[in-house]
């Protein structure tokens, strides 16, 4: 069963928002406890076009910080232009079919869904998917303390909390914007619970 | 640079000037702009004299992009009542319709719009932003095509157009925008960038030779272009498993330039940076693959 936790959650919603006008992608990290997948942490990719170098980048940087933070890539997310286009992502989903030869376990597809997206959200934005028999499977997935979560997001939204998530894109043309991994953002979201 | 959060608490002048930047950019950002409208120069209106007109035109735009309707009725109305039977304002009308989804009266008003004035470029870009906003993908791509051929040099349809072929992974037609572009615009370190990360993404050897071309092409025209040195490394790492003796070297040195201009780029930014030594460290491991390449 794969649990989605509060700041992972959050993230994707604020990146989602932050881009109303493009396709949001990122990679979620997270580690495998018993039978269950945690996703603790989702970093922020991309927005717009999906082109390999600014992908291939951050997963050279996301090696690094995995092995110092004892977290793995345990999957992606992304979010669809259009509130009504509810199709999968199938050349992002790639990325985490790749992964799998990386894991013992199956990777997560996170999809948000436009149309869930509210400032008074009763429940969860997400659907999951996993990869089985070549193909990639709708698979229910839980948002840990789902009540709290959402009153998170929803205070991260009102707190306008978008406007300073930098995801690696961003980073990438102004480096100045130096935090993709949005440490302070995190702390603020905790902050939030 | 970093940008001001809260547009609730500044000036009037920084409220004008910051909106007429956006006005002269074309940049989006719809939401802050209602959010200085509304808390800050909607309170100075009569100050704005002439310039309301253009405000309220770029209030108007944002609102709709914001989901914003009653105000941006309220700023139609008062355009409306300035400007009566203008082309410019029932343009702004027909955009409210397409923001409202009533896509078929949309499309009538920019028809009969056409009508009056046949070489304008935006009432036409509107029909196929609304083929865009319906998710009718190949017909904008055909309609941008054929509109393409009429008014061949519009980077704006051209920039779209490389979009949507990149959603359909038709990397070659994409690619092929940019092109274009670069034939009118040859130092655009834009373009370069992308017509690179496009080459790069496509793959293969002959992509990649180009791809590190153009990224090379885009650091001359900006040293300081993190994102193209880094598209310089990926290149050299690429290319140096199947190059000749003679060409690891060169791309070794190549790799090794971009690696250590892009330490000194990360080491010159201002705003302080929790994770710059990591990030540094990650450029080390890139020069460390480079060197046993190399080697």
């Amino acid at each position: 069963m794969a649990k989605i936790g509060t700041i992972a959650y959050t993230k994707m919603v604020l990146h989602a928002l932050k881009y109303p006008q493009y396709t949001v992608r990122g990679i979620l990290l997270g580690k495998k406890v018993g039978d269950d997948l945690r996703v603790l942490d989702a970093i922020p990719a991309l927005h717009g076009g999906l082109l390999a170098p600014p992908l291939e980048i951050l997963l050279i940087h996301l090696d690094s910080f995995c092995s110092e933070s004892q977290l793995q890539i345990v999957g992606i997310y992304f979010c669809n232009e259009r509130r009504d286009d509810n199709s999968f992502d199938d050349q992002f989903a790639k990325v985490a079919e790749k992964l799998q030869s990386n894991t013992s376990f199956s990777p997560i597809v996170l999809q948000i869904d436009n149309s869930k997206l509210s400032l008074n959200a009763d429940s969860s934005c997400l659907h999951g998917f996993t990869y089985e028999n070549k193909s990639w499977k709708s698979k229910s997935c839980e948002v840990e303390r789902s009540e709290e979560t959402l009153a998170t997001t929803s205070l991260a939204i009102q707190s306008k909390l978008y406007r300073e998530l930098i995801d690696f894109e961003a980073h990438l043309d102004d480096p100045n914007l130096a935090d993709f991994f949005n440490s302070e953002l995190n702390s603020k979201i905790e902050q939030l619970l | 640079m970093v940008d001001i959060q809260d547009w609730t608490e500044i000036s009037y002048e920084e409220a004008r000037s910051t909106l007429r930047k956006w006005r002269e950019e074309h940049a989006r950002r719809s939401e802050e702009t209602v959010e200085i409208w509304e808390h800050v120069l909607s309170r100075y209106a009569s100050s704005l004299k002439d310039e309301l007109w253009p405000v309220l035109e770029q209030v108007a735009i944002s609102s709709l992009d914001s989901a914003r309707y009653e105000l941006a009725i309220e700023c139609l109305m008062h355009l409306n009542k300035r400007f009566p039977k203008s082309t410019r304002v029932t343009k702004l009308q027909a955009m409210r319709l397409e923001a409202l989804r009533d896509f078929k009266n949309a499309e009538l008003l920019y028809d009969k719009l056409i009508k009056t004035d046949e070489s304008n470029t935006f009432y036409r870009k509107r029909k196929i932003a609304m083929l865009i906003a319906q998710g009718e993908r190949h017909e904008a791509i055909r309609q941008l095509n054929d509109y393409l051929e009429t008014f061949i040099n519009d980077p704006e349809a051209w920039l779209e157009l490389s979009e949507l072929y990149l959603q359909e992974a038709d990397y070659a037609r994409a690619a092929f925008c940019f092109e274009e572009l670069l034939l009118a615009n040859p130092q655009n370190s834009l373009y370069l960038r992308r017509i690179a990360e496009i080459r790069y993404t496509q793959g293969g050897t002959e992509n990649v030779e180009l791809a590190r071309a153009y990224y090379e092409h885009a650091v001359k025209c900006n040293n300081s272009d993190a994102r193209a040195l880094y598209g310089v490394i990926l290149c050299c790492n690429y290319l140096l498993p199947k190059a000749t003796a003679q060409r690891k070297k060169e791309l070794g040195a190549t790799g090794f330039k971009a690696a250590d201009r892009l330490i000194a780029v990360y080491e010159e930014q201002p705003n302080e940076n929790p994770s710059l030594k990591f990030q540094i460290k990650t450029i080390q491991t890139l020069k460390n693959i480079i060197k046993n390449a190399t080697a």
